[in-house]
């Protein structure tokens, strides 16, 4: 059924109710048959406006959504639909042993919702921990009751009290026992011994407890926006950064017909920390040269050591938020700019250069990928088990295949002839640089465009694998994928199994393989 | 600041956050007026009706005298090379695909490419067959991408006399970038007589690793860089030099690696230039206009001839359908 109770003192069942006193207001929680919960809130009619005007003030992402007034002259309320089913009281034990980054992802909900609803002109008149609620689902603690809702006063000490409760949350969160209460907090954080002793050692935790202990002094949090900035500093410290393990692998090959390595392949990693930002960042590339013999080993070479410069100058330049929040038109800059410099090479030194190269790169960003292609090497995630191909190859079987013509057998030339590639005879456009392909990003959930280009969001235990022709023309998807759950967590033994396999088969071409596992930083924390 | 992101330019594309010349390590001088709006009115349009094809959006053909098709060097350049067109669409059409020009009773197509697909209303359209009229409303089928045809109604005095204006900027001889079959805005005076280097920017000699050796800019350029991608690919750094000798303007190719054209025949030496002339630099054209001197060229520009590569072998299109 979708209609919400019509008549909620009837037909619904109470949960539980929530301390309103001393107000005239109530607020129950309460479930209809189906299960789903809602808040049944009642007052004066003056205070049931307020709170209605409130709700209209738009994010309040701690607050339940309003369902419906109830249009009863006698008994006049408000409904509103608890999104998780599970939503019950606030739970100390629960929270108590809630993981730290999500205790205080869940305040800064909690605290988010406040600055509105102090940005409106109202006040709660003191938050309680009796009017919270707790949806273990989304992990989220819920505003219960509004019933201390009243227009702001002037006073700072008003504000405060809204926020003072949030130290008393975080405490017992990290702390794992009861809050000694202000007086007890305030005398503790004035000795570092003492602090040392109870455990308050946490950076940023300090900080975050003397704001919200007492409403005198320099460090009294005055607004919800220094209460975010401290719970946003805590959780930068909670925030483990993701390091990347590589490995990667290339050789000439057994074919005799191959004389050298066309292939080239490099990576640069940086990890930082910059002020509050810790931040690794890498860019991984693999380019198969194509050409004449020294011609191919050239562009490739030129192609890898020209894009790993351009990678540092971005570095150099941008903050880490900038390339974080662009991962893949960094990666296509990274590839255009490439691309130029080898036309560049091929105008200036016309003779000793007639090759090209395809060139695939990956950049990332924290737990952010970013990617650009051109031409039939190959991106792949291995996550879960799975092989998730990230690239298209840019063949003549690929557009025959557009065309709907066929393109003959797995050993046909036109898998072989490449459509597009980093040449440098004319440097390649803009456009003709691909990203992540439309294939994987839906197979990834990016359905939005525009989430396409902020790229794909890792995990730890994802693995980033680049491959020229030679290691993906002689070991199928099914087989790659079978070396990745076998080297799950190798990087090097991934890449020397796929190149071995490439061996083994004497194939015709230079084989390289490079992978990336995404880690978590270790951490004594409880994350 | 630069960018690569010619996409930058359509509404729908926010601005590019990153900048090519940071990530280069050099500065590119991209002359924003190289994208702008075309000064001449379009006489007809091409809309693209393919699935795939609806973002891109109409074709506008600025002269009564086109060729169009796919770019390739050892040919000849094209006014009209579908730069939004995606791979597979590009390898079925001919480089150049058709002669597309205009008289008294309207628009005439001759196919230049027995190769690729020729179609009108459906119907295939082969070398062999006289020119075919185009009206409004006809489907154009090249390759296999499907055009729909509309002329504008701009009659051709109108767009003769907008073109003079154009030339009555200039009292020096010139040069006027072209596209899509007309003067499109930008030009250059040639002044008094120093060379002028044709080409793009590149770093000074000594700026990026092993570059000791590259030669220094040219004093006097016009540098291209801020064209479209894919009319800026064909040209080299250095790709031509047009000079004053001995009273007369001329044209001296550069680069070895992209070529020179003549009213659309490539050059390998210095040759002299009329009035009217067209170079091609790559894909792009630019008109050489002297004030004093007919503003057509003597020398007819040259329309490739038709050479049938499928002799002695099928021909890998299909075969015109029967009705």
């Amino acid at each position: 059924m979708d209609t919400p109770v019509n008549s909620p003192a009837v037909t619904a069942r109470r949960i539980s109710t929530i301390d309103t006193a001393p107000t005239d207001c109530t607020s129950e929680l309460i479930e209809e048959a189906g299960g789903r919960r809602f808040l049944y809130w009642r007052g004066p009619r003056r205070w049931l406006h307020q709170v209605r005007s409130l709700l209209n003030e738009g994010d309040l992402e701690a607050i339940p959504s309003l369902v419906g007034p109830l249009d009863d002259d006698q008994n006049p309320g408000l409904i509103l639909a608890c999104a998780g089913e599970e939503v019950g009281p606030f739970d100390l034990w629960k929270w108590r042993n809630l993981p730290n980054l999500e205790a205080v992802a869940a305040l800064q909900v909690l605290a988010a919702t406040v600055g509105v609803i102090h940005g409106a002109g109202f006040t709660l008149g003191g938050l309680e921990r009796g009017q919270l609620l707790y949806c273990p689902r989304r992990r989220h603690l819920l505003l219960g009751s509004l019933h201390g809702l009243r227009p702001l006063d002037g006073e700072r000490e008003t504000i405060w009290r809204d926020l003072r409760l949030f130290g008393e949350l975080a405490y017992e969160n990290f702390l794992e026992h009861e809050y000694p209460g202000g007086h007890q907090l305030v005398t503790l954080l004035q000795e570092p011994a003492a602090m040392a002793e109870t455990g308050i050692v946490f950076p940023g935790l300090p900080q975050l407890l003397a704001g919200c202990v007492t409403p005198y002094g320099d460090l009294a949090y005055g607004s919800t926006d220094d209460l975010l900035h401290g719970l946003g500093n805590l959780r930068t410290e909670l925030t483990r950064p993701v390091t990347y393990r590589v490995g990667a692998r290339s050789t000439q090959g057994n074919h005799i017909f191959r004389q050298n390595n066309q292939d080239s392949c490099a990576h640069v990693v940086v990890e930082t920390t910059c002020g509050s930002q810790t931040m690794g960042l890498g860019f991984f590339c693999v380019a198969d040269g194509i050409g004449g013999i020294d011609d191919g080993e050239r562009a490739s070479s030129l192609a890898v050591r020209t894009a790993c410069a351009a990678f540092l100058r971005a570095w150099n330049h941008y903050d880490g938020q900038t390339l974080y929040d662009h991962p893949t038109e960094v990666a296509r800059s990274i590839a255009q700019v490439t691309s130029q410099r080898l036309a560049l090479d091929g105008d200036f030194n016309p003779d000793q250069n007639r090759g090209g190269t395809t060139f695939t790169g990956v950049f990332l960003a924290g737990d952010r990928l970013g990617l650009c292609h051109v031409g039939d090497s190959r991106a792949f995630l291995l996550r879960d088990g799975q092989l998730i191909p990230l690239t298209e190859d840019h063949t003549l079987a690929a557009i025959l295949e557009r065309l709907g013509e066929p393109t003959g057998g797995k050993d046909d030339a036109s898998h072989r002839t490449i459509a597009r590639f980093l040449s440098t005879g004319s440097e390649l456009e803009w456009r003709r640089i691909d990203g992540i392909t439309a294939e994987a990003s839906s197979r990834l959930g990016l359905t939005n465009p525009s989430r396409r280009d902020r790229g794909i969001d890792l995990r730890p235990g994802d693995m980033v694998l680049l491959t020229s022709d030679g290691a993906h023309g002689e070991v199928d998807n099914d087989e790659l994928r079978r070396l990745g759950r076998r080297f799950c967590d190798e990087p090097q033994g991934l890449c020397q199994a796929i190149v071995d396999q490439a061996l083994q088969n004497i194939g015709r071409d230079n084989a390289t393989a490079l992978a990336v596992l995404i880690e978590a930083a270790p951490s004594s924390l409880r994350l | 600041m630069t960018t690569g992101q010619d996409e930058a330019s359509s509404p729908q594309h926010k601005p590019p956050t990153i900048d090519l010349d940071v990530l280069r390590g050099w500065r590119e001088d991209r002359d924003p007026a190289l994208r702008w709006r075309h000064q001449l009115p379009a006489l007809a349009q091409l809309i693209p009706l393919g699935p795939g094809d609806e973002n891109s959006g109409p074709i506008d053909l600025h002269g009564p005298d086109l060729l169009l098709g796919r770019f390739q060097s050892h040919y000849a350049p094209v006014d009209v090379g579908f730069r939004q067109l995606r791979d597979h669409q590009l390898y079925r059409m001919g480089a150049p695909h058709v002669h597309l020009s205009q008289d008294e009773q309207g628009w005439l197509v001759e196919v230049l490419s027995p190769q690729a697909k020729t179609m009108i209303n459906d119907r295939m359209v082969s070398h062999l067959h006289d020119d075919q009229r185009l009206e409004g409303g006809d489907i154009l089928t090249l390759g296999v991408t499907r055009f729909e045809f509309r002329p504008t109604g701009v009659p051709l005095e109108r767009w003769t006399a907008a073109r003079g204006r154009l030339f009555e900027r200039v009292a020096e001889p010139s040069l006027f970038l072209k596209r899509h079959g007309g003067c499109c805005g930008p030009f250059i005076g040639l002044g008094e007589g120093a060379p002028l280097t044709l080409g793009r920017s590149f770093p000074r000699p000594g700026t990026l690793p092993h570059t000791d050796r590259w030669p220094l800019p040219d004093e006097r350029r016009w540098d291209l860089s801020g064209l479209f991608d894919e009319e800026r690919k064909h040209i080299s750094f250095r790709h031509a030099r047009v000079a004053l000798k001995k009273g007369q303007w001329t044209i001296e190719p550069l680069s070895s690696r992209h070529r020179t054209f003549v009213n659309r025949i490539g050059i390998s030496g210095t040759i002299a230039l009329q009035s009217g002339d067209e170079i091609g630099l790559g894909s792009v054209l630019i008109r050489f206009h002297h004030p004093h001197r007919s503003l057509e060229s003597s020398r007819p520009r040259h329309v490739p001839t038709v050479v049938d590569w499928s002799e002695g072998r099928p021909p890998s299109t299909p075969t015109p359908e029967k009705k």
